[in-house]
C-alpha cells in the first residue's frame, strides 16, 4: 500500500562492469527488470555507437527471419503462432554466431528450393499451356466453329478481320499467311487486341478463348486467369512484328501445327511429359512442405531469441567505458529496497560470463529528479493507468490512484445506481476475472480487450452499483418491496391516512417508523416522487463533491508537509481549505441541519414561520446581502455567516500575495551574499522535483550564490513568473471552487437520466406490450426491453457515467493537489520480458 | 469570394487528401537527418539511420550488401505508393490534377523507352529504367515502333499524351534529334495544357500553380537556348519549341531566339529579376550551375506551397519535395560508396 501512495525511493547507481562480463550482467538485470539505464552517449549518433555492428548483425538476422517466415506463411496459411513463453536455458542454448549461420545456410536452402521450385512450376505451366493451346486452338480451327462455340456459350473474342468467313482448313497451308498461337494473361487481353488490330491495319484473324483453370503465378504470388490465342495473318512482315509484339506483352509463343494429325502426335508427347513432370512436382512440394514446417516449429524460439540479444545491445550501446576500454560504466535508476538484488544480479553476471574483475557497484548522486515508479498488480494497474493517463506523478509525489480505488467506482454507481444493471456488470466483470488466465492468452478484439484490461474496476463499479441501487430501491427501474412499504396504510403502520387511503394527499402524513434501508418503493408511484428524488440527489451530490474537494486539498497538505515546503502549508492550503469551507463547507452542514430538523412535528405545523427553507437562496444572499436572513435554520446563523463571508474574503489575496512576495524576499537577500539557504525557491525554481537531497543540493547553491549578479535579469523575469503563475492559480481556485461545486451536480443529472430511462423503457416498451395480452407481444416487448437495457442502459450509460466519473476525478479531485508542475516522468526498467 | 468558396468547400472532397499529404510532408527529412547521414561510413549506416524514418519498411527487408541505387529505388517506391494511394482518394478535378503530375514522367518514358529501342537495347532493361509514375498501358510495345507515325497511331493514341503529339507527326522517322524535338514539343503542349487546366480551376491553385508552372517554362525556355547555342536549329524552330507560358514571353522569348552564344542570353536574362538573381547566385557559389540554382528555386517554391491552405499546389509540392529528397539520398548514398566524401554536402537541404 505504501508503494501506492507515494512512488518507491530511487537511488541513482553507477555499475562498474568489466567487458567480458557486460553481456551477461545485462542480460540478468534485463531478466528481472528493475533497472532504467540512463543514455551515456546522447551525444553519439546510432550508427557511432560501439554495438551498432552487432545490431546490424541482429536487423539483418530479423531480416532473414522475416523472409523465412513469410516462405513458411505461404506453405502453411493457417499455421498458428504458438506463443508459449520460451524456457531461459532453451535460448541460452543458441549461440548467436551459430544461429547467424544457420540462418544464413536456411535462407540459402529455401532459396534454391524456390528457385527449383518455380522453374519446375514454370516448366509444368508451359507444358500446361502448349496443352491447352493444341486442345483449344483446334477446337478453334474446326470448320464451323463459330456457329459450335456459341452453342456452347463460351467466352468468345469476335473475329477481328475481313476473311472470308467460307474459309477451310486448307487456307492454313498457304505459304501467305502465318499462324501464331500462344497464351496471355486475361489482364492484357483488351490492350493486345486493341493494338494487333491497329499493326495488322484490321488484316488479321484473332480468336480467343478462354482457359477455365487458373494459373498461380509464382513470381507474382498471385493466380492469373489465362486466354489461348490465335492469329492469322497475311505476309512475313506482319507476322514478325505482331510476334515481337506479342513478346512485349509477356504472351508465351507455342508451336501449332497445321495439320490435324502432326497436332494431336504433338498433344499426345505434351500430355506424357506434362504426366512426368507433375509427380516430380509431387514429391518436390512434399519435400519443401517438410524443410518449411521444420523451420517454422522453430521459427518464434528464433525470432524471441533474436530480439533479446538485440535489446541488450541496445541497452550496451549506452554504456560508456574507461579509457583502457575494459570497464564498461552504466548509470542508471533503480528502486532503493532492489539494491542487494541489483547487487546479486552483478554478481551472478560476474559468475556466469566468469569475469577476472568483479563488477562495482557505487552510489551517485544527481541533479536530475529521479523517475517515478509505482508497484502495481493486476488490481492496482488499471487505476493507476486511469491516473497517468492524465499526468505522471512527480518523483514521490503523493498518488491519488489508491483514492481513485475506491472513490471511482462509488462516484459511477451514484450515477449508475440500480440493482439490476449493477448485477449484469458485476457478472460479466466476474466472468472476466474468473477466466482472465484463459483470456489472457489469446488476442481479443479491441473493445472486448479494453473491458478484459479494466475487468476489476468494472468489477467493483458493479459492485457499488448494487449498493446505490439498493439505497435507490431500483431494479431495473422497478422498486423492490422488500420490507414493506411504510407509507401505506396497514396494521402496523401508526397513522391513520396514507397516500393510499386520503382523499387530500397533503392531509397525508409521513409515517412515524421509517423504511429501514434505502427509500420507501411507494415513492417512484407517488405523484411527488421525483421531486424528492431530485431534492435527495442533488443535495447528495453537493455533499460528495464537497467531501471529495476539501479531501484533494487536504492532500495538497500533505504533499507541502512530505516536501516541506511551509511556504504552501500557510500561504496556499490554509486560505484555499478557509475558503472552500467557509462557503462550500457551510453548505453542506446546512443541508445536514435541513436534512436533521423534523419538518412535520407538531411544533413545527403549529408554526405558520417554520417551513423548510431555500438553501440557495441562504447561500446567495450570504454574499448578496451579509445583513437579512429570510429564516433561521439555527441560533447566530447572521453572525456565523458574516464571519464566513469575511473568512472567504480574506482568504483571496492571503493566497494571492504573501507567498511570490515572501520569495521574492528570499531571493533578494540571497542576491546580498546572506548565508540564508532558500529551500522554497529552488524548489519552486526547479519545478517541484521533490528533490530531498540537502547535503548535495548545497553545492550548486554556493555556484548561484558566486554567479548570482550575473543572473540577475534571469531570476527577475523568474519572479513575474512565479507571481503570474500564483495568480493563475488563485483565480483559478477561486473560480473553480464555484465551478467545481456546480460541475458535481452531474452525479445527480446522470443518476436522474438513468432512472428516467430505465423507466420510461419498462412502461412504454415491456408494460406496453404486455398490456396488448398477447403473449407473441409480450415476448417481442421483452426483446425489445432486454435489448434497450443492454445496448442503452447498460453499455452506453455506463459508459457515459464512466466518463463522467472520469472527469470528476481529473478535473474536480485532481486539480487540487496532483502534478501541478506536471514534469514527472515514468520508470520504464529495461526488461526482457517487455521487450518480447 | 472566390476564397469563401474554398473555405466552405474545399474539404469536402478535398480536405482529408489535403491533411494526408501535409502529414506525409512532415516526415520529409529533416536537416538534421541530412548531416547524420553524411556522417555515415557505410551504405548499411545509412540504412540503419533510415531506418528510424518513414523510409525504414521498405530497406528493413532488402537483402545485404546495398548498392545506392537499391536504396533510391525502394526510397522511390515509397513515393509511387503514396502518391498512388492519394490519386485513389481523389476525387474530380484533384484527380485530373494529380494526372497531370504524371505527364512529364510520362513524356520522359517515352523518350527513354524510343531512344533506347533506337540503340536496340534490351526492352525489359530499359522498363526497368521508366519512372512506375508516368508508366502507361501498352508501354512495353514501344518497341515495335519505327518512325512516329506508327508512334502515334499504334501507342500513344491511347495515352493522355496523344493530343500533344498532334505537331510531331509531320516529321519522317526516329532520329536522335527528332526524338529531343518530340520531346520538347510534348512538353511545351504539355505545359501549356497543364497551364491553361489551373487557370480553369481558379482561386488559390490558379495563383500558386501558375507560378511554379511559370517557372518551370522559364527554365525549359533558357535550357533550350542554351542547349541549341551552336546547333544547326534555326531561329523558328527553336522558337517554336518555346512554350508560349511564362514570365520570358513574348520579349524575352523573342530575344532568345534570336542569341547566338552564352554571352548573349546572360545579358538577355540580366534584366529579369529572378534569373539575375538566379545567374547572380550561380556564380557565387563555386561548384553550382545554373541548373543547380533553378534547382534550388523549385524547392523554395515547393517549399512555399505549404504555406497556403485550401489548394491543389500542395501535391505538386509535396511531389517534388520527396523526389528531391530521393536524388538527396541518392546523392550521399553514391558519395559514400564511391568514398567521395568533399562532395557530400552538395546536397539541396529541404527543411
Amino acid at each position: 500500500m505504501t508503494s501506492l501512495f507515494r512512488s518507491v525511493e530511487m537511488v541513482k547507481v553507477r555499475l562498474f562492469i568489466d567487458r567480458s562480463a557486460a553481456r551477461a550482467t545485462l542480460e540478468e538485470i534485463g531478466e528481472h527488470g528493475i533497472l532504467q539505464l540512463e543514455d551515456l552517449n546522447q551525444n553519439k549518433s546510432e550508427f557511432q555507437r560501439s554495438f551498432s555492428n552487432d545490431i546490424r548483425k541482429c536487423l539483418e538476422m530479423q531480416r532473414k527471419l522475416r523472409a523465412l517466415e513469410i516462405n513458411v506463411g505461404e506453405c502453411f496459411p493457417t499455421r498458428s503462432l504458438n506463443n508459449e513463453s520460451v524456457s531461459r536455458e532453451e535460448l541460452n542454448a543458441i549461440s548467436l554466431d551459430e544461429l547467424d549461420r544457420h540462418l544464413s545456410n536456411l535462407e540459402e536452402t529455401v532459396e534454391e528450393m524456390n528457385m527449383h521450385w518455380k522453374s519446375l512450376n514454370s516448366h509444368r505451366l508451359q507444358l500446361l499451356e502448349h496443352h491447352y493451346v493444341l486442345v483449344l486452338g483446334s477446337h478453334l480451327f474446326r470448320p464451323g466453329y463459330l456457329s459450335l462455340m456459341s452453342e456452347e456459350g463460351s467466352h468468345t473474342n469476335g473475329v477481328v478481320g475481313k476473311l472470308n468467313p467460307n474459309y477451310t482448313p486448307v487456307d492454313i497451308e498457304s505459304p501467305f499467311l502465318r499462324l501464331i498461337a500462344g497464351v496471355i494473361s486475361l489482364e492484357a487481353l483488351p490492350v493486345f487486341q486493341r493494338l494487333v488490330f491497329r499493326v495488322a491495319r484490321g488484316n488479321c484473324l484473332c480468336r480467343f478463348s478462354e482457359i477455365e483453370e487458373t494459373f498461380h503465378d509464382e513470381e507474382k504470388k498471385e493466380n492469373v486467369r489465362n486466354s489461348v490465342f490465335v492469329i492469322f495473318c497475311p505476309g512475313k512482315e506482319l507476322g514478325r512484328k505482331i510476334q515481337k509484339l506479342c513478346e512485349t506483352f509477356g504472351a508465351h509463343l507455342y508451336h501449332f501445327p497445321d495439320d490435324e494429325t502432326t497436332r494431336r502426335a504433338l498433344l499426345s508427347q505434351v500430355s506424357n511429359r506434362l504426366q512426368d513432370i507433375e509427380t516430380v512436382v509431387g514429391t518436390t512440394h512434399s519435400q519443401r512442405l517438410q524443410t518449411l514446417s521444420e523451420i517454422g516449429a522453430k521459427l518464434s524460439l528464433w525470432s524471441e531469441k533474436v530480439l533479446r540479444e538485440k535489446a541488450i545491445f541496445h541497452c550496451m550501446n549506452m554504456l560508456n567505458y574507461d579509457t583502457s576500454r575494459n570497464i564498461y560504466i552504466a548509470e542508471g535508476w533503480t528502486p532503493k529496497d532492489e539494491l542487494e538484488h541489483l547487487e546479486s544480479l552483478l554478481h551472478e553476471g560476474c559468475r556466469l560470463s566468469r569475469a577476472q574483475v568483479s563488477s562495482v557497484l557505487e552510489h551517485r548522486i544527481s541533479d536530475n529528479a529521479p523517475p517515478t515508479y509505482f508497484r502495481t498488480n493486476k488490481f492496482t494497474l488499471v487505476f493507476q493507468n486511469i491516473v497517468e493517463s492524465y499526468g505522471v506523478a512527480s518523483y514521490r509525489e503523493l498518488n491519488p490512484a489508491c483514492f481513485t480505488i475506491i472513490t471511482f467506482p462509488f462516484l459511477f454507481a451514484v450515477m449508475f445506481g440500480d440493482v439490476g444493471h449493477g448485477l449484469l456488470m458485476c457478472l460479466f466483470a466476474l466472468y472476466l476475472i474468473l477466466f482472465e488466465k484463459k483470456l489472457g492468452r489469446k488476442p481479443l478484439n479491441e473493445i472486448l480487450q479494453f473491458c478484459y484490461d479494466g475487468r476489476y474496476i468494472i468489477f467493483l463499479m458493479g459492485v457499488f452499483s448494487l449498493y446505490t441501487g439498493f439505497i435507490y430501491n431500483e431494479f431495473f427501474g422497478v422498486a423492490m418491496n422488500l420490507f414493506g412499504s411504510r407509507w401505506k396504510f396497514n396494521s402496523s403502520s401508526n397513522f391513520a391516512c396514507g397516500i393510499d387511503n386520503c382523499a387530500d394527499p397533503s392531509q397525508s402524513l409521513p409515517p412515524r417508523n421509517i423504511y429501514p434501508i434505502g427509500f420507501d418503493p411507494i415513492w417512484s408511484q407517488a405523484l411527488n416522487g421525483l421531486t424528492f428524488f431530485n431534492s435527495y440527489k442533488m443535495k447528495l451530490s453537493i455533499v460528495l463533491g464537497v467531501f471529495q474537494m476539501v479531501m484533494g486539498i487536504f492532500l495538497s497538505y500533505l504533499n507541502a508537509r512530505y516536501f516541506q515546503r511551509s511556504l504552501d502549508i500557510y500561504y496556499v492550503f490554509l486560505p484555499q481549505m478557509i475558503f472552500m469551507n467557509a462557503i462550500f463547507g457551510y453548505l453542506v452542514i446546512l443541508i445536514f441541519v435541513k436534512w436533521s430538523i423534523d419538518w412535520n412535528s407538531s411544533t413545527c405545523l403549529s408554526n405558520p414561520s417554520c417551513s423548510p427553507p431555500d438553501l440557495k437562496q441562504i447561500l446567495i444572499g450570504m454574499f448578496m446581502n451579509p445583513g437579512y436572513l429570510p429564516f433561521q435554520l439555527f441560533r447566530g446563523q447572521k453572525i456565523v455567516q458574516i464571519l464566513l463571508l469575511v473568512c472567504a474574503i480574506i482568504s483571496v489575496p492571503w493566497m494571492l500575495l504573501p507567498k511570490p512576495l515572501i520569495l521574492r524576499k528570499r531571493y533578494k537577500s540571497l542576491q546580498n551574499n546572506q548565508p540564508f539557504v532558500s529551500r522554497e525557491f529552488r524548489h519552486v525554481d526547479n519545478g517541484m522535483n521533490g528533490n530531498l537531497n540537502t547535503d548535495h543540493s548545497s553545492a550548486p547553491e554556493e555556484e548561484e550564490k558566486s554567479n548570482g549578479s550575473s543572473r540577475v535579469g534571469k531570476e527577475e523575469e523568474d519572479f513575474g513568473e512565479i507571481f503570474v503563475h500564483q495568480m493563475i492559480h488563485t483565480i483559478e481556485f477561486v473560480l473553480g471552487a464555484v465551478s467545481n461545486t456546480a460541475s458535481y451536480l452531474r452525479l445527480w443529472a446522470l443518476s436522474l437520466a438513468h432512472s428516467e430511462l430505465s423507466q420510461v423503457f419498462l412502461e412504454k416498451v415491456l408494460y406496453g406490450a404486455m398490456a396488448l395480452n398477447n403473449s407473441f407481444a409480450v415476448f417481442v416487448g421483452f426483446l425489445v426491453w432486454f435489448g434497450l437495457t443492454i445496448g442503452v442502459l447498460c453499455l452506453m450509460e455506463s459508459l457515459s457515467a464512466f466518463l463522467h466519473a472520469l472527469r470528476l476525478h481529473w478535473v474536480e479531485f485532481q486539480n487540487k493537489f496532483y502534478n501541478l508542475q506536471g514534469d514527472g516522468r515514468k520508470f520504464v526498467p529495461f526488461s526482457l520480458k517487455t521487450t518480447t | 469570394m472566390e476564397d469563401i468558396r474554398e473555405l466552405v468547400g474545399f474539404n469536402v472532397d478535398d480536405g482529408y487528401i489535403e491533411a494526408l499529404v501535409r502529414g506525409y510532408k512532415s516526415s520529409l527529412l529533416s536537416s538534421i537527418d541530412y548531416v547524420n547521414l553524411t556522417q555515415c561510413e557505410t551504405l548499411e549506416d545509412v540504412r540503419m539511420h533510415l531506418n528510424g524514418t518513414e523510409y525504414s519498411v521498405v530497406l528493413q527487408d532488402e537483402p545485404s550488401p546495398l548498392s545506392a541505387s537499391i536504396i533510391a529505388e525502394k526510397c522511390s517506391i515509397k513515393l509511387v505508393s503514396d502518391f498512388q494511394y492519394i490519386r485513389s482518394q481523389s476525387t474530380y478535378p484533384l484527380t485530373k490534377f494529380l494526372d497531370y503530375l504524371t505527364y512529364p514522367y510520362m513524356i520522359d518514358n517515352l523518350v527513354l523507352l524510343v531512344t533506347g529501342t533506337l540503340h536496340e537495347r534490351d526492352i525489359g532493361e530499359l522498363l526497368e529504367k521508366c519512372n512506375p509514375l508516368g508508366s502507361f498501358p501498352a508501354m512495353s510495345t514501344l518497341s515495335i515502333v519505327s518512325t512516329p507515325e506508327e508512334l502515334y497511331r499504334e501507342i500513344l493514341v491511347d495515352t493522355p499524351l496523344a493530343p500533344y503529339f498532334a505537331e510531331c507527326i509531320s516529321f519522317d522517322d526516329l532520329t536522335e534529334t527528332n526524338i529531343e524535338i518530340i520531346r520538347n514539343i510534348l512538353y511545351k503542349a504539355y505545359l501549356e495544357d497543364f497551364y491553361r487546366f489551373c487557370s480553369s480551376l481558379g482561386g488559390t491553385t490558379e495563383k500558386i500553380m501558375n507560378e511554379i508552372l511559370q517557372f518551370e517554362a522559364d527554365r525549359r525556355i533558357i535550357n533550350i537556348t542554351l542547349n541549341s547555342l551552336g546547333s544547326k536549329l534555326s531561329r523558328e524552330e527553336r522558337e517554336n519549341l518555346y512554350p508560349s507560358i511564362g514570365s520570358l514571353v513574348p520579349e524575352g522569348t523573342m530575344k532568345l531566339a534570336r542569341a547566338e552564344d552564352l554571352q548573349s542570353v546572360n545579358s538577355i536574362l540580366d534584366s529579369y529579376d529572378l534569373f539575375r538573381r538566379l545567374l547572380q547566385y550561380s556564380t557565387d557559389s563555386p561548384g553550382k550551375s545554373l541548373e543547380d540554382s533553378f534547382i534550388e528555386y523549385e524547392v523554395q517554391l515547393s517549399k512555399k506551397t505549404f504555406e497556403q491552405q485550401f489548394h491543389y499546389g500542395v501535391f505538386y509540392g509535396f511531389l517534388k519535395l520527396r523526389e528531391q529528397e530521393i536524388r538527396n539520398i541518392l546523392w550521399i548514398c553514391e558519395c559514400i560508396s564511391q568514398r567521395h566524401r568533399t562532395g557530400i554536402g552538395n546536397y539541396v537541404t529541404i527543411f
